[in-house]
């Protein structure tokens, strides 16, 4: 009897995969980063501070070490695990990448740029910029919608967290703001 | 108990705003469900910043509402497009579609919205009349029997029904990690903040779960593409007759909801559980001519009447022992925190009519989620026909803005951004996202039984065997966490010993 392989299905969670092996054990490599945090201000900070020992309620250091202990052990059976299983192993199947990365590559630092200038353009400016600029790169070319979607978009938010809320929204270096 | 909450509740939840709350929670709740690859969850998340401005129990009233119709709105779109809009909706297409394509479109969706709703009363009248029970029953509980509590909630949540238990447990571990981070309301000491005076409070419940779910989910609809697809959705009449329908299977609906309830009490297992084993149910005690499989109306009665009442079940752990049962029972858990009312026995003790709104909310949102399912179908088809293209700056809009809105700071935007950047990497591995939240709001639980056990313990970890009811939960603990690690294995052998013998 033989087996088919498995279809790369792009919505299946762990699809698109760099076949690199060592890219399956990510995961496990960056989270040992902050149970090294953990270890390393147990160690330093809260020793000098004296919190680090003594009875269960002042040892606040006792239960984020034995989290980050547990985590690491948890990491090292996870990545003995994934070396047991084989490149085969589920969740490590290459498969198709992204149909366009460099959508998800701009949607990721437009909205990195958005958080980076909103306290420099302010709301008023920013948004419809960043929105418009995500419909573009996202491949919208309507002018009905380049046009409506951005300008309703930032009115709407005005008008429901400012005008409803009572939120203070960033006016940016140059002060604009609308009061409602 | 259940009618002095109810009598109690009265005066918070009926009023025009808490009522009007609910029932544009449940409309939003049924759009969102409607709109494959949200949910619920998502539903909750997005409206989850604006709320704070409401008083506790219109808000709640809100969020639960969201919770119910967003369970019920997958249907929609996995009986007309055959696409399930939420994971809970995936067995209804199993009969649903079908029903469908033999043009009964309307009689399905009819059928699964008004399965729902009494599926959810059901749940709703359950939920009622045990919560303040299992309240009653905790007030026995000290804090070793609430750490063992939590520890068993967070890793039920990481093993059952999941394909990678272990990875279930690392994310649950790294949140209950996070929820270390700030001042330690014990002993003050500033824990990993490194400086930052922005940390001392740790990172805001609402920035962790915008960005873990809302702005990963982005990402990855973007890396799936098709996002100037417009799919091709058939007009559809819903009849009355749908109700006429639902009466000739009365057992059938009273089963799945009791099914629905109890799968949806029991931490981890939720909706999905629910609907599959009810829907396995029904199909074994109906006779061959009803077609299970083929456009059954009692399949889509089935599965649609358990995963809503399991909403129900799943707030009584939540609501009283404070044990949430999946990542939307915790969210709104950490919304009844954030308003300054902590689940479990205090609540119904000393908050009797913030419980009784709740309860009412989730009866009324479903006595809402009737009415609207029948009147605005067609509006939750067109919103099918919505563009991903279009939909997505919105959901990134109010994901920005709601994060920003709660304290106005722009380092709860950096860590929404942080967490979806977490969250995309960890979701391209397999690893389950909703333990992180549940760690996250167990957190301070955990770690304030687990010290206040040492600290009353007269001789160290023995606490937590010396006392019969923590050693149990504790031995239920352990049963799970081997059930994760080896269950697969077991499973397999047994299946290659199965086969040998035949």
């Amino acid at each position: 009897m033989t087996r088919s392989k498995p279809q790369p299905d792009a919505t299946q969670l762990g699809s698109g995969l760099p076949t690199h092996p060592m890219w399956r054990h990510m995961p496990a490599v960056f989270l040992t980063v902050p149970c090294g945090l953990v270890f390393y201000e147990a160690a330093t900070t809260l020793t000098e501070q004296g919190y680090a020992s003594g009875t269960p309620i002042s040892n606040a250091a006792l239960y984020p070490r034995l989290l980050a202990g547990l985590l690491l052990a948890l990491l090292a059976l996870q990545v003995v695990s994934d070396v047991r299983s084989g490149p085969e192993a589920a969740g490590s199947e290459p498969a198709a990448a992204p149909d366009r990365p460099g959508q998800l590559l701009f949607a990721a630092l437009g909205m990195v740029a958005y958080v980076l200038l909103l306290p420099v353009l302010g709301f008023l400016l920013a948004t419809p910029i960043f929105v418009l600029a995500m419909l573009l790169a996202l491949g919208d070319r309507d002018p009905v919608t380049l046009s409506a979607l951005p300008l309703g978009l930032t009115l709407g938010c005005l008008a429901v967290f400012q005008g409803l809320f009572s939120v203070n929204l960033p006016r940016g270096l140059l002060g604009i703001a609308v009061n409602l | 108990m259940g009618v002095d909450a109810l009598i109690a509740g009265w005066e918070l939840f009926g009023t025009p705003l808490a009522i009007a709350m609910t029932i544009f929670g449940c409309f939003l709740g049924l759009i969102i469900g409607v709109m494959p690859g949200l949910g619920p969850l998502m539903g909750i998340i997005l409206l989850l910043p604006a709320v704070f401005h409401l008083p506790p129990v219109a808000a709640m009233g809100a969020l639960i509402a969201i919770f119910v119709g967003g369970s019920c709105g997958g249907a929609v779109s996995a009986i007309v497009l055959r696409i399930p809009g939420t994971p809970i909706a995936a067995a209804t297409l199993l009969d649903g579609y079908p029903m469908a394509q033999k043009g009964r479109a309307g009689e399905a969706i009819g059928l699964a919205i008004s399965a729902s709703a009494v599926g959810g009363i059901i749940g709703g009248i359950i939920l009622i009349a045990l919560a303040p029970v299992l309240a009653d029953f905790a007030l026995r509980f000290g804090p070793p029997e609430y750490f063992a509590l939590t520890l068993m909630g967070l890793i039920a949540i990481a093993v059952v029904g999941r394909e990678a238990p272990l990875k279930g447990f690392i994310t649950g571990v790294l949140g209950l990690l996070i929820a270390t981070i700030g001042t330690d309301a014990i002993s003050n000491a500033q824990r990993f903040t490194f400086g930052y005076f922005e940390l001392s409070s740790g990172f805001h419940i609402v920035a962790i779960v915008v960005g873990l779910f809302a702005v990963s989910e982005v990402l990855f609809q973007i890396r799936g593409g098709g996002l100037l697809e417009a799919p091709k959705v058939p007009r559809v009449r819903i009849s009355l007759f749908s109700l006429v329908l639902l009466l000739k299977h009365p057992v059938n609906l009273v089963r799945s909801s009791a099914i629905g309830t109890f799968f949806g009490s029991l931490p981890g297992a939720g909706g999905v559980i629910s609907a599959f084993s009810s829907y396995a149910v029904a199909k074994a005690q109906a006779r061959p001519e009803d077609g299970y499989g083929e456009g059954a109306e009692g399949g889509v009665v089935a599965t649609e009447a358990a995963n809503n009442a399991s909403a129900g079940g799943t707030l009584i752990p939540t609501m009283a022992l404070g044990v949430p049962g999946d990542a939307s029972a915790a969210v709104l858990m950490s919304a009844l925190i954030l308003f300054g009312y902590f689940p479990g026995p205090e609540l119904f003790e000393q908050n009797l009519d913030v419980a009784g709104g709740m309860f009412l909310a989730y009866i009324f949102a479903n006595v809402a989620l009737a009415g609207l399912g029948f009147l605005m179908t067609p509006v939750f088809l067109s919103v099918l026909r919505l563009r991903k293209v279009h939909l997505l700056p919105v959901v990134v809009m109010l994901s920005v803005m709601g994060t920003f809105a709660l304290q106005s700071s722009i380092f709860d935007l950096w860590s929404m951004l942080g967490f979806g950047a977490l969250g995309y990497f960890l979701r391209l591995h397999g690893y389950p996202l909703a333990p992180i939240v549940i760690g996250v709001v167990l957190g301070p639980i955990c770690e304030a039984n687990f010290r206040r056990s040492l600290l009353i313990s007269r001789d160290g970890l023995s606490i937590f065997w010396e006392r019969e009811i923590t050693f149990t939960i504790l031995l239920v603990t352990a049963l799970l966490v081997l059930w994760g690690l080896v269950g697969k294995g077991v499973s397999r052998w047994l299946k290659r010993q199965f086969q040998r013998v035949i």
